[in-house]
């Protein structure tokens, strides 16, 4: 369904991939080697952002379901894992904020957040759980497309205020940080940046590749398929809901992922890192990687987010401009993104006229 | 009676569209709908298949009243539909497009595709092809294929003559004939096209302005003095 390069593939499939993943190792091996601590742990935050993309891609690209809240996602994740970080650094006592905030003792829903064993499951799990019940109720109501992305717009910004204002709770504003202990590692230590990166790259690999997966099963053509005609699969006697309910959650339970090795990475997580904005962002680095494209949206998420941290450096204004003209680009330009422009000029530069039987090609290919 | 509806009212929000239709179509029977547009066929249709709810009436399937159950159910209690307009799923290859009906329904199986195709070959050197590059007549056949592919009961059909080219509503009415002979099969139709919507049904209705003003057998209206009842 990548349309174009398909050609190549099918010609040395084996050897291509070997070659990709040869490569990916080999970077990921080397990078920790040749750059600085403090590239590396943007790097690792660049990765966290990506497997947001490749998630967002399942539910929007393949799936139609175009979410301008997965901040709320990842935010669950996020805090989840702050929780426990927050407590693993208290021991017996409360976190620093809550004293701040005149909490006596520690509030129910955190207890369990002591457990390593309860915290990052929940991490995934919570949001994959809000997704199925919010997915549920809205799709069967047929809410989509405008509506949907509005309705979850509307969950972001309900999120970051609920966040903000139950300070003795979530740290309001400030949200969850300084943290003296990250799982038994010293935060700041260059060792802990390394493993800490290979945690996100191994993350990043592990979405990739579920979701590559996903999108070549039966599943995952059922899901184009309900992306292209929601009723027409319905009148083929399936239950569409459920086929989007379920991809909405995975792609859920990937933000929190990423949530989740954010807040160790950076250091906090606070509303800012959840509201409207950032679940925004996610949309573009998918817009501009190039949606419904398997490698795209890594890029997409890769290059944003390197092109952000290289702009604010030196005028940070002009980032959420450029952002907003490059949105707007893809969008009306190039609507397969960047991962789009390339297969075009792939076969410009190289295959004239080729570009048909590709397409061809990718039919035959599959059963 | 495969499929009975009685009393149906159905309105778009607080506009009425349809009022107290009644409808029957025996087992293996073809029953033809003919109106002018904009009197209400496709919404009648799409009362049937579970795509809006009415106001009142009921919908019987083999005399089980499935008034309120979804789409998917019903394709599932035996109802095929191939809606206007013929869109498939256009990112997906004819290949696909028949396969993913199979891992939908319970009763698609590999057979069932092959039994397909063999009643629209013409889609058969297009396995690999994207739907969306298909031509009309070619997207049509293969809308009709996907319904089949579930081995419907009843086949309710709106307009597959709409802007098709002559030769493949030739190729669309032997098939609908032959099935129509295999038995096993009701046909529900909605057509402009009065001839060849009177040379496959044995019973036709006519609908204006949200009723059903005439029915009865087809031999017994003429295409004439169709076309006159439904002109403009
Ligand atoms: N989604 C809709 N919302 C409101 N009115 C509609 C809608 N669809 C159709 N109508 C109106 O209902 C009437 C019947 O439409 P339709 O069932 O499509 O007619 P037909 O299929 O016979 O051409 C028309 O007057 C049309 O304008
Ligand atoms: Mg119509």
């Amino acid at each position: 369904m990548t349309g174009g390069g398909a050609a190549e593939q099918r010609r040395h499939p084996r050897l291509r991939q070997g070659a990709v993943v040869a490569a990916t190792l080999a970077v990921v091996v080397v990078l920790p080697l040749v750059v600085s601590q403090f590239r590396l742990a943007l790097l690792s935050k660049y990765l966290v952002f990506a497997v947001v993309a490749i998630g967002l891609n399942l539910a929007w690209g393949y799936g139609g379901m175009l979410s301008l809240g997965h901040g709320v996602f990842f935010g669950l994740g996020a805090y989840c894992t702050g929780m426990y970080l927050k407590l693993a650094e208290a021991g017996s006592g409360l976190p620093d904020f809550m004293s701040w905030s005149g909490v006596s003792s520690l509030p129910a829903i955190w207890a369990p957040f002591r457990h390593a064993w309860f915290a990052l499951p929940a991490a995934v799990l919570v949001p994959m759980g809000v997704a199925a019940l919010l997915g549920a109720s809205v799709f069967r109501r047929r809410v989509r497309g405008a509506y949907f992305a509005l309705l979850t717009q509307a969950l972001a910004a309900a999120f970051a205020i609920l966040l903000v204002g139950q300070q003795g709770l979530t740290g309001g504003t400030n949200g969850l940080t300084n943290f003296s202990t990250v799982f038994g590692l010293e935060p700041g230590n260059p060792r802990t940046t390394q493993i800490l990166f290979f945690a996100a790259a191994a993350a990043a690999a592990v979405a990739f590749l579920v979701v590559r997966q996903i999108v070549q099963s039966r599943f995952g053509r059922l899901l184009v398929a309900v992306r292209d005609g929601e009723d027409r699969v319905r009148f083929l006697g399936y239950d569409a809901t459920r086929v989007k309910v379920v991809a909405f959650a995975l792609s859920a339970g990937l933000a929190g992922l990423a949530g989740a090795l954010f807040v160790p990475i950076v250091g906090i997580i606070s509303p800012a890192d959840v509201g409207v904005v950032p679940s925004i962002e996610m949309v573009v680095w998918v817009a501009i990687g190039g949606r419904a494209t398997l490698a795209g949206p890594v890029i997409g998420a890769l290059l944003v987010s390197y092109a952000n941290t290289a702009l604010s450096e030196w005028y940070p204004d002009g980032w959420l401009y450029l952002q907003g003209a490059l949105f707007v680009v893809a969008v009306v330009w190039a609507p397969r993104g960047l991962a789009g422009l390339a297969d075009r000029f792939r076969h410009l530069a190289w295959r004239p006229g080729s570009r048909r039987r590709a397409e061809v090609a990718v039919g035959a290919a599959s059963p | 009676m495969i499929l009975s509806v009685s009393g149906l009212d159905v309105a778009y929000g607080r506009a009425p569209v349809l009022h107290g239709i009644d409808l029957e179509i025996p087992d293996g029977g073809f029953v033809c709908l003919l109106g002018r547009n904009g009197v209400g066929k496709t919404t009648l249709l799409n009362t049937i298949m579970g795509v809006l709810s009415p106001t009142s009436g009921r919908v019987l399937l083999d005399g089980h009243d499935v008034t309120e159950r979804p789409s998917c159910a019903r394709v599932a209690a035996g109802m095929g539909y191939v809606p206007q307009g013929r869109d498939g799923f256009p990112h997906l290859t004819v290949a696909e497009n028949l396969d993913v009906v199979m891992e939908a329904s319970a009763g698609g199986d590999r057979t069932a595709v092959d039994d397909v195709l063999d009643r629209f070959p013409r889609l058969v050197p297009l396995l690999g092809r994207r739907a969306g590059n298909l031509s009309g007549g070619q997207k049509q056949q293969l809308a009709m294929a996907r319904a089949l592919v579930t081995r419907p009961r009843l086949l309710v059909l709106d307009e597959p003559t709409e802007g098709i080219q002559p030769s493949i509503i030739d190729e669309i009415e032997d098939a609908l004939a032959t099935l129509g002979q295999a038995g096993g099969l009701a046909f529900l139709l909605v057509e402009q096209y009065v001839e060849f919507a009177l040379r496959l049904a044995d019973t036709y209705a006519v609908m204006e302005a949200g009723r059903i003003v005439d029915s009865g057998p087809a031999s017994s209206l003429h295409a004439d003095d169709a076309s006159r009842l439904l002109a403009v």
